[in-house]
Protein backbone atom coordinates (compact mmCIF):
# COMPACT_ATOMS: atom_id res chain seq x y z
CA UNK A 1 0.00 0.00 0.00
CA UNK A 2 2.87 2.46 0.79
CA UNK A 3 4.38 1.78 -2.60
CA UNK A 4 1.21 2.62 -4.45
CA UNK A 5 0.96 5.89 -2.52
CA UNK A 6 4.49 6.75 -3.57
CA UNK A 7 3.82 5.97 -7.22
CA UNK A 8 0.65 8.04 -7.20
CA UNK A 9 2.38 10.92 -5.50
CA UNK A 10 5.16 10.93 -8.08
CA UNK A 11 2.67 10.72 -10.95
CA UNK A 12 0.67 13.61 -9.61
CA UNK A 13 3.74 15.70 -8.94
CA UNK A 14 5.00 15.46 -12.51
CA UNK A 15 2.75 18.23 -13.86
CA UNK A 16 3.90 20.49 -10.99
CA UNK A 17 7.52 19.85 -11.73
CA UNK A 18 7.01 20.65 -15.40
CA UNK A 19 5.32 23.87 -14.44
CA UNK A 20 8.04 24.85 -12.01
CA UNK A 21 10.70 24.34 -14.63
CA UNK A 22 8.85 26.57 -17.02
CA UNK A 23 8.72 29.25 -14.37
CA UNK A 24 12.49 29.17 -13.93
CA UNK A 25 13.18 30.00 -17.53
CA UNK A 26 14.55 33.40 -18.38
CA UNK A 27 12.49 35.84 -20.39
CA UNK A 28 14.69 35.30 -23.44
CA UNK A 29 14.18 31.60 -23.31
CA UNK A 30 10.46 32.09 -22.90
CA UNK A 31 10.33 34.16 -26.04
CA UNK A 32 12.30 31.52 -27.88
CA UNK A 33 9.86 28.87 -26.63
CA UNK A 34 6.90 30.82 -27.88
CA UNK A 35 8.45 30.81 -31.32
CA UNK A 36 9.14 27.08 -31.08
CA UNK A 37 6.55 25.37 -33.27
CA UNK A 38 5.02 22.19 -32.02
CA UNK A 39 5.13 19.13 -34.26
CA UNK A 40 1.81 18.12 -35.81
CA UNK A 41 -0.06 15.49 -33.76
CA UNK A 42 1.50 12.05 -34.06
CA UNK A 43 -1.91 10.41 -34.34
CA UNK A 44 -5.29 11.25 -35.79
CA UNK A 45 -7.33 10.79 -32.63
CA UNK A 46 -7.01 10.15 -28.91
CA UNK A 47 -7.19 6.37 -29.44
CA UNK A 48 -4.84 3.89 -31.07
CA UNK A 49 -7.36 1.01 -31.19
CA UNK A 50 -7.22 -0.19 -27.55
CA UNK A 51 -4.73 2.27 -26.09
CA UNK A 52 -4.63 5.99 -25.68
CA UNK A 53 -2.39 8.14 -27.87
CA UNK A 54 -0.54 11.30 -26.95
CA UNK A 55 -3.19 13.41 -28.70
CA UNK A 56 -4.83 16.02 -26.48
CA UNK A 57 -7.68 18.33 -27.34
CA UNK A 58 -7.32 22.03 -27.95
CA UNK A 59 -8.59 24.22 -25.16
CA UNK A 60 -12.42 24.24 -25.17
CA UNK A 61 -12.60 21.45 -27.75
CA UNK A 62 -15.05 18.59 -27.22
CA UNK A 63 -14.49 15.08 -28.45
CA UNK A 64 -17.21 12.45 -28.51
CA UNK A 65 -16.36 8.81 -29.08
CA UNK A 66 -18.21 5.61 -29.88
CA UNK A 67 -16.35 2.36 -29.38
CA UNK A 68 -17.71 -1.04 -30.32
CA UNK A 69 -16.37 -4.59 -30.01
CA UNK A 70 -18.30 -7.40 -31.67
CA UNK A 71 -18.34 -11.01 -30.47
CA UNK A 72 -15.54 -13.46 -31.23
CA UNK A 73 -15.31 -14.53 -34.86
CA UNK A 74 -16.51 -18.10 -34.91
CA UNK A 75 -18.99 -19.29 -37.51
CA UNK A 76 -22.01 -18.31 -39.58
CA UNK A 77 -24.26 -18.95 -36.57
CA UNK A 78 -23.81 -15.39 -35.38
CA UNK A 79 -22.39 -14.01 -38.61
CA UNK A 80 -18.80 -14.22 -37.41
CA UNK A 81 -19.44 -12.29 -34.23
CA UNK A 82 -21.40 -9.44 -35.82
CA UNK A 83 -24.60 -10.71 -34.16
CA UNK A 84 -22.72 -11.93 -31.08
CA UNK A 85 -22.26 -10.42 -27.64
CA UNK A 86 -21.02 -6.88 -28.15
CA UNK A 87 -19.27 -4.45 -25.85
CA UNK A 88 -19.93 -0.74 -26.30
CA UNK A 89 -18.60 2.49 -24.84
CA UNK A 90 -19.82 6.02 -25.37
CA UNK A 91 -17.68 8.82 -24.03
CA UNK A 92 -16.81 12.48 -24.23
CA UNK A 93 -13.69 14.47 -23.45
CA UNK A 94 -13.11 18.19 -23.06
CA UNK A 95 -9.93 20.22 -23.32
CA UNK A 96 -9.82 22.45 -20.24
CA UNK A 97 -6.30 23.59 -21.12
CA UNK A 98 -4.08 22.92 -24.09
CA UNK A 99 -2.15 20.49 -21.90
CA UNK A 100 -5.05 18.98 -19.93
CA UNK A 101 -8.03 16.96 -21.19
CA UNK A 102 -10.77 15.52 -18.96
CA UNK A 103 -13.26 12.89 -19.99
CA UNK A 104 -16.12 10.62 -18.99
CA UNK A 105 -17.48 7.45 -20.49
CA UNK A 106 -19.91 4.64 -19.92
CA UNK A 107 -19.37 1.02 -21.01
CA UNK A 108 -21.69 -1.93 -21.36
CA UNK A 109 -19.38 -4.58 -19.86
CA UNK A 110 -19.76 -4.48 -16.06
CA UNK A 111 -21.52 -1.12 -16.49
CA UNK A 112 -18.14 0.59 -16.12
CA UNK A 113 -18.37 4.35 -15.55
CA UNK A 114 -15.02 6.00 -16.14
CA UNK A 115 -13.53 9.38 -15.35
CA UNK A 116 -10.32 10.00 -17.21
CA UNK A 117 -7.67 12.66 -17.56
CA UNK A 118 -4.73 13.22 -19.85
CA UNK A 119 -1.84 15.64 -19.31
CA UNK A 120 0.81 16.65 -21.86
CA UNK A 121 4.13 16.67 -20.03
CA UNK A 122 6.48 17.07 -23.01
CA UNK A 123 5.52 18.01 -26.55
CA UNK A 124 7.50 17.20 -29.67
CA UNK A 125 8.72 20.26 -31.57
CA UNK A 126 9.44 20.69 -35.26
CA UNK A 127 12.97 21.90 -34.53
CA UNK A 128 13.74 18.59 -32.77
CA UNK A 129 14.67 20.50 -29.64
CA UNK A 130 12.13 18.19 -28.02
CA UNK A 131 12.23 15.01 -30.10
CA UNK A 132 9.36 13.15 -28.37
CA UNK A 133 6.02 13.71 -26.66
CA UNK A 134 5.42 12.41 -23.16
CA UNK A 135 1.85 12.23 -21.95
CA UNK A 136 0.27 10.97 -18.76
CA UNK A 137 -3.13 9.30 -18.94
CA UNK A 138 -5.12 8.09 -15.95
CA UNK A 139 -8.61 6.98 -15.10
CA UNK A 140 -10.89 6.01 -12.26
CA UNK A 141 -13.49 3.38 -13.04
CA UNK A 142 -16.65 2.46 -11.16
CA UNK A 143 -18.34 -0.89 -11.72
CA UNK A 144 -22.01 0.10 -11.61
CA UNK A 145 -23.59 -3.35 -11.98
CA UNK A 146 -26.58 -4.06 -9.82
CA UNK A 147 -25.61 -6.35 -6.98
CA UNK A 148 -27.50 -9.63 -7.19
CA UNK A 149 -27.55 -12.32 -4.54
CA UNK A 150 -29.28 -15.64 -4.19
CA UNK A 151 -29.61 -18.40 -1.62
CA UNK A 152 -27.80 -21.24 -3.31
CA UNK A 153 -27.20 -24.48 -1.48
CA UNK A 154 -28.49 -22.84 1.67
CA UNK A 155 -26.13 -19.83 1.72
CA UNK A 156 -26.47 -16.32 0.33
CA UNK A 157 -23.88 -15.52 -2.32
CA UNK A 158 -23.30 -12.70 -4.78
CA UNK A 159 -24.16 -14.18 -8.16
CA UNK A 160 -22.42 -11.44 -10.12
CA UNK A 161 -19.32 -12.41 -12.09
CA UNK A 162 -17.03 -11.28 -10.61
CA UNK A 163 -18.85 -10.91 -7.28
CA UNK A 164 -19.77 -7.60 -5.70
CA UNK A 165 -19.52 -7.90 -1.92
CA UNK A 166 -18.41 -4.42 -0.86
CA UNK A 167 -18.64 -0.95 -2.37
CA UNK A 168 -14.85 -0.81 -2.75
CA UNK A 169 -14.92 -3.94 -4.93
CA UNK A 170 -16.29 -1.74 -7.67
CA UNK A 171 -13.27 0.60 -8.00
CA UNK A 172 -10.40 0.28 -10.47
CA UNK A 173 -7.64 2.66 -11.55
CA UNK A 174 -5.26 3.06 -14.45
CA UNK A 175 -2.08 5.09 -15.01
CA UNK A 176 -0.10 5.24 -18.20
CA UNK A 177 2.85 7.21 -19.58
CA UNK A 178 2.78 7.55 -23.35
CA UNK A 179 6.07 8.23 -25.09
CA UNK A 180 5.31 9.06 -28.71
CA UNK A 181 7.17 10.37 -31.70
CA UNK A 182 6.09 11.47 -35.15
CA UNK A 183 8.98 10.19 -37.23
CA UNK A 184 7.75 11.48 -40.55
CA UNK A 185 4.63 12.66 -42.29
CA UNK A 186 3.55 9.04 -42.55
CA UNK A 187 4.99 7.19 -39.56
CA UNK A 188 4.28 7.65 -35.84
CA UNK A 189 5.16 5.24 -33.05
CA UNK A 190 4.50 5.10 -29.33
CA UNK A 191 5.62 3.18 -26.28
CA UNK A 192 3.37 3.16 -23.20
CA UNK A 193 4.15 1.58 -19.83
CA UNK A 194 1.14 1.38 -17.52
CA UNK A 195 -0.20 0.30 -14.14
CA UNK A 196 -3.68 -1.18 -13.75
CA UNK A 197 -5.19 -1.56 -10.30
CA UNK A 198 -8.32 -3.46 -9.24
CA UNK A 199 -9.28 -3.22 -5.61
CA UNK A 200 -10.54 -6.79 -5.51
CA UNK A 201 -9.59 -9.72 -7.72
CA UNK A 202 -9.84 -13.50 -7.67
CA UNK A 203 -7.36 -15.44 -5.59
CA UNK A 204 -4.23 -16.00 -7.70
CA UNK A 205 -4.66 -12.79 -9.68
CA UNK A 206 -2.72 -9.60 -8.95
CA UNK A 207 -4.36 -6.37 -7.86
CA UNK A 208 -1.64 -4.36 -9.63
CA UNK A 209 -0.70 -5.26 -13.17
CA UNK A 210 2.23 -3.48 -14.78
CA UNK A 211 2.24 -3.59 -18.55
CA UNK A 212 3.92 -2.19 -21.63
CA UNK A 213 2.37 -1.33 -24.95
CA UNK A 214 3.77 -0.61 -28.38
CA UNK A 215 1.80 0.92 -31.18
CA UNK A 216 2.12 2.72 -34.44
CA UNK A 217 0.40 4.31 -37.37
CA UNK A 218 1.55 4.37 -40.98
CA UNK A 219 -0.31 6.53 -43.48
CA UNK A 220 -0.86 4.90 -46.83
CA UNK A 221 -2.86 7.80 -48.28
CA UNK A 222 -3.80 11.29 -47.04
CA UNK A 223 -6.94 9.94 -45.35
CA UNK A 224 -6.04 6.32 -44.65
CA UNK A 225 -3.56 4.72 -42.27
CA UNK A 226 -2.65 1.28 -40.97
CA UNK A 227 -2.70 0.90 -37.19
CA UNK A 228 -0.98 -1.67 -34.98
CA UNK A 229 -1.25 -1.95 -31.20
CA UNK A 230 0.32 -4.52 -28.88
CA UNK A 231 -0.16 -4.68 -25.10
CA UNK A 232 1.92 -6.98 -22.91
CA UNK A 233 0.95 -7.37 -19.24
CA UNK A 234 3.98 -8.02 -17.05
CA UNK A 235 2.04 -10.55 -15.02
CA UNK A 236 1.15 -14.19 -15.34
CA UNK A 237 -1.96 -15.71 -13.79
CA UNK A 238 -5.19 -17.53 -14.55
CA UNK A 239 -8.74 -16.26 -14.20
CA UNK A 240 -11.06 -19.18 -13.42
CA UNK A 241 -8.74 -21.50 -15.32
CA UNK A 242 -8.04 -19.23 -18.31
CA UNK A 243 -4.62 -17.59 -18.67
CA UNK A 244 -4.12 -13.84 -18.97
CA UNK A 245 -3.12 -13.00 -22.54
CA UNK A 246 -1.44 -10.04 -24.25
CA UNK A 247 -3.54 -7.87 -26.54
CA UNK A 248 -2.86 -7.50 -30.24
CA UNK A 249 -4.81 -5.32 -32.64
CA UNK A 250 -4.38 -4.37 -36.27
CA UNK A 251 -6.61 -2.21 -38.41
CA UNK A 252 -7.26 0.77 -40.61
CA UNK A 253 -7.99 4.38 -39.81
CA UNK A 254 -9.93 6.71 -42.04
CA UNK A 255 -9.62 10.36 -41.05
CA UNK A 256 -11.16 13.67 -42.01
CA UNK A 257 -10.63 17.03 -40.37
CA UNK A 258 -12.99 16.28 -37.48
CA UNK A 259 -13.60 12.53 -37.63
CA UNK A 260 -11.45 9.47 -37.16
CA UNK A 261 -12.90 6.08 -37.94
CA UNK A 262 -10.89 3.03 -36.93
CA UNK A 263 -11.86 -0.47 -38.07
CA UNK A 264 -9.78 -3.33 -36.72
CA UNK A 265 -9.33 -6.94 -35.65
CA UNK A 266 -8.33 -7.51 -32.03
CA UNK A 267 -8.48 -10.03 -29.22
CA UNK A 268 -9.44 -7.40 -26.62
CA UNK A 269 -13.17 -7.55 -25.96
CA UNK A 270 -12.82 -4.97 -23.20
CA UNK A 271 -12.70 -1.28 -23.97
CA UNK A 272 -11.64 0.16 -20.61
CA UNK A 273 -7.84 -0.04 -20.48
CA UNK A 274 -7.46 -2.00 -17.24
CA UNK A 275 -10.23 -4.38 -18.28
CA UNK A 276 -7.93 -5.56 -21.09
CA UNK A 277 -4.67 -5.45 -19.19
CA UNK A 278 -5.91 -7.39 -16.15
CA UNK A 279 -8.75 -9.58 -17.45
CA UNK A 280 -8.21 -10.45 -21.11
CA UNK A 281 -7.99 -14.21 -21.70
CA UNK A 282 -8.52 -14.15 -25.48
CA UNK A 283 -5.48 -15.33 -27.45
CA UNK A 284 -5.15 -13.53 -30.79
CA UNK A 285 -2.72 -16.05 -32.25
CA UNK A 286 -4.84 -18.90 -30.90
CA UNK A 287 -7.77 -17.69 -33.00
CA UNK A 288 -9.69 -15.60 -30.46
CA UNK A 289 -10.23 -12.66 -32.77
CA UNK A 290 -13.05 -10.16 -32.97
CA UNK A 291 -13.87 -7.09 -35.03
CA UNK A 292 -14.31 -3.64 -33.60
CA UNK A 293 -14.45 0.01 -34.45
CA UNK A 294 -13.80 3.39 -32.84
CA UNK A 295 -15.38 6.60 -34.05
CA UNK A 296 -14.27 9.96 -32.70
CA UNK A 297 -15.59 13.39 -33.58
CA UNK A 298 -13.99 16.63 -32.39
CA UNK A 299 -15.90 19.88 -32.04
CA UNK A 300 -13.85 23.04 -31.65
CA UNK A 301 -15.55 25.89 -29.85
CA UNK B 1 -3.31 27.49 -14.08
CA UNK B 2 -1.63 26.76 -10.77
CA UNK B 3 -5.03 26.72 -9.10
CA UNK B 4 -6.25 24.24 -11.66
CA UNK B 5 -3.34 21.92 -10.96
CA UNK B 6 -3.98 22.18 -7.23
CA UNK B 7 -7.64 21.40 -7.71
CA UNK B 8 -6.83 18.40 -9.90
CA UNK B 9 -4.30 17.09 -7.42
CA UNK B 10 -6.69 17.46 -4.51
CA UNK B 11 -9.46 15.75 -6.44
CA UNK B 12 -7.15 13.00 -7.53
CA UNK B 13 -5.69 12.42 -4.11
CA UNK B 14 -9.18 12.34 -2.67
CA UNK B 15 -10.29 9.70 -5.13
CA UNK B 16 -7.16 7.59 -4.78
CA UNK B 17 -6.27 7.74 -1.12
CA UNK B 18 -9.77 7.16 0.15
CA UNK B 19 -10.60 4.17 -1.95
CA UNK B 20 -7.54 2.28 -3.16
CA UNK B 21 -6.95 -1.02 -1.40
CA UNK B 22 -6.00 -4.65 -1.98
CA UNK B 23 -8.36 -7.56 -1.51
CA UNK B 24 -9.36 -10.87 -3.05
CA UNK B 25 -12.82 -12.35 -3.50
CA UNK B 26 -13.81 -14.95 -0.97
CA UNK B 27 -13.56 -18.46 -2.33
CA UNK B 28 -17.16 -19.62 -2.72
CA UNK B 29 -17.74 -23.32 -2.28
CA UNK B 30 -21.41 -24.14 -2.57
CA UNK B 31 -22.23 -27.83 -2.06
CA UNK B 32 -24.29 -29.05 -4.99
CA UNK B 33 -27.81 -29.79 -3.65
CA UNK B 34 -29.20 -33.30 -4.05
CA UNK B 35 -31.90 -31.74 -6.16
CA UNK B 36 -30.95 -28.51 -7.92
CA UNK B 37 -33.86 -26.11 -8.22
CA UNK B 38 -34.13 -24.35 -11.58
CA UNK B 39 -36.01 -21.37 -10.18
CA UNK B 40 -33.96 -20.94 -6.99
CA UNK B 41 -30.47 -22.06 -8.01
CA UNK B 42 -30.17 -21.59 -11.78
CA UNK B 43 -32.42 -18.68 -12.82
CA UNK B 44 -30.62 -16.24 -10.41
CA UNK B 45 -27.40 -16.96 -12.31
CA UNK B 46 -29.01 -15.94 -15.61
CA UNK B 47 -30.48 -12.87 -13.93
CA UNK B 48 -27.13 -11.53 -12.74
CA UNK B 49 -24.86 -12.25 -15.70
CA UNK B 50 -26.87 -13.15 -18.79
CA UNK B 51 -30.20 -11.39 -19.29
CA UNK B 52 -28.60 -8.04 -20.09
CA UNK B 53 -27.79 -9.57 -23.50
CA UNK B 54 -30.00 -12.68 -23.54
CA UNK B 55 -33.16 -10.67 -23.29
CA UNK B 56 -32.81 -9.43 -26.83
CA UNK B 57 -30.69 -12.18 -28.37
CA UNK B 58 -31.41 -15.91 -28.38
CA UNK B 59 -31.84 -17.78 -26.18
CA UNK B 60 -33.95 -15.44 -24.07
CA UNK B 61 -32.99 -16.18 -20.44
CA UNK B 62 -35.55 -14.05 -18.66
CA UNK B 63 -37.49 -15.93 -16.01
CA UNK B 64 -40.75 -16.11 -17.95
CA UNK B 65 -39.36 -18.13 -20.84
CA UNK B 66 -35.80 -19.23 -20.09
CA UNK B 67 -36.59 -22.86 -19.27
CA UNK B 68 -38.51 -23.55 -22.47
CA UNK B 69 -35.92 -21.72 -24.56
CA UNK B 70 -33.02 -23.69 -23.08
CA UNK B 71 -34.72 -27.04 -23.57
CA UNK B 72 -35.23 -26.08 -27.19
CA UNK B 73 -31.78 -27.08 -28.44
CA UNK B 74 -29.40 -25.85 -25.74
CA UNK B 75 -29.83 -28.53 -23.10
CA UNK B 76 -29.87 -32.32 -23.46
CA UNK B 77 -31.57 -33.44 -20.25
CA UNK B 78 -29.36 -35.91 -18.41
CA UNK B 79 -26.26 -35.24 -20.51
CA UNK B 80 -24.30 -32.09 -19.67
CA UNK B 81 -21.37 -32.90 -21.97
CA UNK B 82 -23.71 -33.01 -24.97
CA UNK B 83 -25.45 -29.75 -24.02
CA UNK B 84 -24.57 -26.54 -25.86
CA UNK B 85 -25.27 -24.63 -22.65
CA UNK B 86 -22.67 -26.55 -20.65
CA UNK B 87 -20.10 -26.41 -23.46
CA UNK B 88 -20.59 -22.62 -23.61
CA UNK B 89 -20.01 -22.21 -19.89
CA UNK B 90 -16.82 -24.28 -19.83
CA UNK B 91 -15.64 -22.41 -22.95
CA UNK B 92 -15.56 -25.75 -24.76
CA UNK B 93 -17.13 -26.78 -28.07
CA UNK B 94 -19.61 -23.92 -28.24
CA UNK B 95 -19.57 -20.12 -28.16
CA UNK B 96 -17.75 -19.11 -24.94
CA UNK B 97 -20.14 -17.51 -22.45
CA UNK B 98 -20.10 -15.12 -20.68
CA UNK B 99 -17.79 -13.48 -23.24
CA UNK B 100 -16.04 -11.20 -20.78
CA UNK B 101 -14.92 -13.83 -18.32
CA UNK B 102 -15.31 -17.52 -17.55
CA UNK B 103 -17.65 -18.34 -14.67
CA UNK B 104 -16.56 -19.48 -11.23
CA UNK B 105 -16.46 -23.26 -10.82
CA UNK B 106 -19.39 -23.48 -8.40
CA UNK B 107 -21.79 -21.93 -10.90
CA UNK B 108 -20.76 -24.29 -13.67
CA UNK B 109 -21.09 -27.25 -11.29
CA UNK B 110 -24.62 -26.18 -10.40
CA UNK B 111 -25.68 -26.01 -14.04
CA UNK B 112 -23.96 -29.32 -14.76
CA UNK B 113 -25.76 -30.99 -11.83
CA UNK B 114 -29.11 -29.53 -12.91
CA UNK B 115 -28.70 -30.96 -16.42
CA UNK B 116 -27.46 -34.34 -15.15
CA UNK B 117 -30.43 -34.53 -12.77
CA UNK B 118 -32.77 -34.34 -15.75
CA UNK B 119 -33.01 -30.55 -16.31
CA UNK B 120 -36.26 -30.32 -14.37
CA UNK B 121 -38.46 -27.24 -14.33
CA UNK B 122 -38.69 -27.14 -10.56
Amino acid sequence: MKNIFKILLVLWMVPFIGNAQEGDDTAAEATEKQEEKLERPAFESSYLIDNQTNVLLNKNALEVMFQHRFGLIDDWGDFYGIWGAANIRIGASYGIHERVTLGFGTTKNRRYQDLNWKVALLRQTRSEKMPVSLTYYGNFVYDARKQTTAFIGGQEVSTNTPPINYKQDRYAYFHQLILARRFSQNLSLQFAPSLSHYNTVYDGMENDVFAIAFGGRYKISPQTAILVDYSQPLASYSINGKDLKPGFSIGFEFGTSGHAFQLFATNNWGIINQDNYAWNTNDFFGGDILLGFNITRVYNF
Amino acid sequence: MKNLYKLLILLGMGVFLSSCYYDTYMEIEVPVPDEVSYSKDIQPLWNSDCVSCHGASAPNLEAASSYNNLLNGYVVAGNAEASVLYQSLIWGDAKAMPPSQKWETYKIQLVEAWIEQGAKNN
